[in-house]
């Protein structure tokens, strides 16, 4: 580190530094949009094509390998042992109106589970042990490039689940089921962004700017937690009343963040020397996720048509959000010198989203054809999205955070040993962003299961 | 009526507990119908019904998972073999109705035809008729006792009903049935006595069984060596074919070539030999008599003696008298006659163990005239041999027998062929009876020879 310099250098150096921090905090909240995109996400559905197709109302079915990821107590049905595997293809459509992204489809590992159960005095005992994908942060993308500006990222974090699970038919009518779930993540993510012609942007003050800047930033997350899922699923059916009814409570847990922060900008002049500033970041953010309670219902006319509807209810209306900054350092350098320029040590502060309601419904239906050779499902569904962006009112107050919706569709086939099912979902929200600016997404979402039915 | 409804909703609710689906238990009853567990199968096919009732090619069980489930048929074929035909008709008349298919529908055909048979049998209420024509009979129920080698017979006969015969059963054996409803089986024989039932169930189920009665003859070897010893077998042949009275034709030498071959025979393959068997060819009435003298003198109360006539016999219809004719016979005078009194006078004064008179001459049957066949039960061989016996073997009744004798012929036959060590009088005669009657217009004859010391035994050839 230089830091002895003589006072003749040291003034038009920090002059350049003073006014190229303005130029930071002018060009950081373009970026900010996908900063926010791996903060909170209460959307936590379970995976698998089937309950995709049917909008993931899928708690009261839940009679699969792939029910460990909705309702453990599901996997009770199941009387041989099941191999299930899903993964799907998300491809987004963005527009904002100062900005366009293009972006590419991302591909996720969704859901591995086997389930094993065994008879126990004529009663059925399962266990299951998965790999479940909860939150997938993953993007790709490039803004369409103009004049002025270029810009490109890539997130690959995404935030899992190793879970082990165990259900038992209580009865005819009652299955329990519970299991523990550790999280972690993987991936992780790079944006890089550009500005040309910076001097005709700032052209008041032409001589100050450099000609070109580079923006890069690089961050590495680690998430963890630790939860239970509790659930009972109840069926009628015994009573020839072709009713089943899920409860499921999913545990409060306070997910942590990890996070290790990188930011490299270079100030490039062509007739001067070219000044780098990096940061160094690390910190532990802290979200808290609220218990959950789900409801699920499902009636199925004569085994082939299935009509099913879940309702999550987020416990608290108040979540927190806090961040614990640590070793957080800048440093400005050209080609003679670096200085150390901040160091902000420990910073605490909380955030609470309050009012704002989480509560989501989900609704579907599925109808199977039986030729001869097999089952031919075909599924559909609707349901209400959250979405972790806030959106704001004229005075720029956030007002909700229920800001979409998603139509679903599904099919596949079922032979003897296996089924495979396919599914598309169509998400899209319109909102206004703290700028008060017109901000529209549509995701399109694919997704691909199998499962083995094994002797 | 509210403590019942508590009482089953407890049980329901107990049964709900075990945690098995309906498919669980439609599968069991399943399995349980397969090793003819009927109870316990209609009990979980009940119990699937309680859950889901209602048949269907496909039902869902869990996840994707559909498979067969037809409880309500399979209840209803339950209660078919248990004979619950109506319930079985309810049963399966609802898995019809459900969901048609081919094993349901079957299982109503025979339903269906068994109620039909049953509505006929209300109205035909005539047992079918059975008749046994062979083997031959003692009586009506009774065989004639069969050789020891002999272990499987042919039983022939008809059954007879105006609405149709269905189906003989011989011993548990159906039998071949023509459309005039002659019957025929295969029966296996074991040693000693045995029951035959043959049973005829007409087209309106009405069954009529009836049972008769054969023995196969026991060997009993050692026995019957402990009560030959030091009994001989004696034979006095009678041969006569040549007459001095022209008026009686001769036989043209064949009752001497039967004497021949017969001697051969018993000396070759019997206990007779040489020294104890005394052959007549063409003797007097004197030769006769003295022979029989000289043989009540030789034989002791051990031994066995067979006396074989082949000539000439004569039935006085007057005197009701039978004779033989000696070959100093004359046609118009009785005077060298040989009266079946004397001859049983001759028979009386001989102590023998066993006495057998093979007579081939024509109303040689005159000898039992005035009394029945025997139709004593069969015996164990020892048992004959023990008991005395007078016995007679006749070609013929009181008709006139060929000069070339189908009698002799047959007999000769049996008793060469004989394998057996042990041949009783009885056998050899059921063993030629059939054939001779066949073959020609006599029927021979068996039977005791009245007032002599019968006891009910049997004269018994031993081979070498």
């Amino acid at each position: 580190m230089h830091y002895c310099m003589t006072f003749s250098i040291w003034i038009p150096f920090v002059k350049r530094v003073l006014l190229l921090s303005g130029l930071f905090f002018i060009i950081t909240p373009v970026v900010a949009q996908f900063m926010h995109r791996h903060d909170f996400d209460l959307d936590l559905y379970g995976k698998g094509a089937r309950a995709m197709g049917m909008a993931y109302a899928f708690n009261a079915v839940a009679d699969d390998a792939t029910a460990l990821s909705w309702n453990p107590a599901g996997i009770a049905q199941i009387k041989k042992p099941e191999l299930a595997f899903s993964s799907s293809l998300k491809d987004t459509e963005y527009r904002h109106a100062s900005y366009e992204y293009d972006f590419r489809p991302v591909h996720t590992v969704d859901f591995l589970g086997f389930v094993y159960p065994i008879k126990l005095k004529k009663k059925n005992l399962a266990f299951g042990i998965s790999y479940q994908n909860k939150m997938n942060f993953k993007f790709n993308y490039e803004n369409l490039p103009n004049e002025y500006s270029s810009q490109h990222g890539k997130n690959t974090i995404t935030v899992n689940t190793a879970s082990l699970s165990c259900a038992y038919s209580f009865n005819r009518f009652i299955n329990v089921g519970i299991s523990y779930n550790r999280w972690f993540s993987l991936g992780n993510k790079s944006e890089t962004y550009e500005l040309n012609y910076l001097k005709k942007i700032f052209w008041r003050e032409p001589e100050n700017y450099p000609d070109e800047y580079i923006y890069m930033r690089t961050e590495n997350h680690k998430y963890s937690a630790n939860n239970l899922t509790a659930a009972i699923l109840i069926d009628f059916s015994p009573w020839h009343f072709p009713l089943r009814y899920a409860l499921k409570y999913d545990s409060k847990m306070w997910l942590t963040n990890d996070n290790d922060f990188t930011g490299h900008k270079e100030y490039i002049f062509y007739n001067d020397a070219d000044t780098t500033w990096i940061n160094f970041l690390q910190s532990v953010n802290k979200y808290e996720y609220p218990g959950i309670i789900t409801n699920g219902l499902a009636f199925r006319f004569r085994d082939y048509l299935t009509i099913t509807c879940d309702f999550d209810i987020h416990l608290f209306h108040d979540n927190i959000e806090t961040w614990d900054f640590a070793h957080t350092k800048s440093y400005v350098t050209d080609d003679k010198r670096t200085i150390y320029v901040d160091s902000s040590g420990y910073i605490e502060s909380t955030f609470i989203y309050s009012y704002i309601a989480f509560n989501q419904i989900r609704l579907g239906l599925e109808y199977v054809f039986h030729p001869e050779f097999g089952f031919i499902p075909v599924r559909a569904g609707w349901k209400t999205n959250h979405d972790e962006l806030h959106t704001y009112d004229e005075n720029k107050n956030a007002i909700k955070r229920v800001s979409a919706h998603s139509i679903n569709f599904g099919t596949g086939i079922t032979l003897k040993h296996f089924s495979i099912d396919i599914a598309y979902e169509a998400f899209w929200f319109q909102r206004r962003d703290e700028n008060y600016e017109i901000e529209k997404r549509t995701d399109h979402a694919f997704a691909l299961s199998a499962i083995w039915y094994i002797k | 009526m509210r403590i019942c409804i508590i009482i089953f909703n407890l049980l329901l609710i107990f049964r709900l507990c075990t945690g098995q689906t309906f498919s669980d238990y439609y599968e069991e009853g399943l399995k349980y119908a397969v090793i003819d567990s009927l109870d316990e199968a209609a009990t979980c096919f009940k119990l699937a019904l309680k859950f889901r009732n209602i048949d269907d090619k496909q039902a869902r069980t869990y996840g994707m998972h559909f498979v067969e489930y037809y409880p309500n048929r399979e209840l209803g074929i339950i209660y078919y073999k248990q004979n619950d035909l109506d319930m079985a008709i309810n049963y399966l008349e609802k898995s019809m109705n459900n969901e048609p298919s081919d094993r349901a529908k079957e299982y109503l055909l025979y339903i269906g035809q068994v109620k039909h048979d049953l509505a006929l049998s209300l109205v035909d209420d005539d047992f079918p008729e059975i008749e046994v024509f062979s083997p031959a009979m003692i009586n009506q129920r009774i065989f004639q006792p069969v050789a020891n080698h002999i272990n499987q017979i042919t039983l022939v006969g008809r059954a007879r009903d105006a609405g149709g015969v269905f189906e003989v059963v011989v011993n548990d054996t159906t039998a071949l049935v023509s459309a005039t409803g002659d019957f025929k089986a295969q029966v296996n024989l074991k040693v000693g006595d045995n029951d035959i039932y043959v049973k005829a169930t007409d087209m309106s189920r009405n069954i009529v069984t009836k049972s008769y009665f054969i023995h196969r003859n026991d060997t009993v070897i050692s026995e019957i060596a402990s009560l030959t010893d030091g009994g001989k077998y004696y034979a006095f042949v009678i041969g006569i074919s040549d007459y001095a009275d022209p008026q009686i034709t001769d036989l043209d030498g064949y009752p001497l070539q039967d004497v021949e071959k017969l001697t051969q025979i018993l000396t070759d393959h019997y206990t007779f030999t040489k020294e104890t068997t005394i052959v007549l060819k063409n003797p007097g009435r004197a030769e006769i008599q003295r022979t029989f003298d000289d043989l009540s003198k030789m034989i002791t109360d051990k031994d066995n003696l067979l006396i074989f006539y082949a000539g000439h016999g004569h039935y006085d219809e007057v005197s009701e008298l039978g004779y033989w004719l000696p070959a100093d016979a004359e046609k118009e005078y009785t005077a060298n006659w040989i009266y079946n009194d004397v001859l049983v006078a001759n028979l009386k004064r001989i102590r023998s163990r066993h006495t057998l008179l093979i007579s081939d001459a024509c109303f040689s049957g005159s000898i039992f005239k005035e009394r029945s066949i025997d139709t004593d039960a069969p015996k164990a061989f020892q048992k004959k041999y023990e008991l005395k016996s007078r016995k007679a073997i006749t070609s013929g009744v009181l008709q006139t027998v060929p000069n070339k004798s189908v009698f002799f012929r047959y007999l000769s036959d049996r008793l060469e062929s004989n394998q057996a060590k042990y041949l009783s009088a009885s056998q050899l005669f059921q063993d030629i009876e059939i054939p001779v009657g066949n073959n020609s217009p006599n029927t021979p004859q068996f039977g005791v020879i009245r007032n002599v010391g019968d006891e009910g035994g049997d004269f018994i050839f031993i081979l070498k």
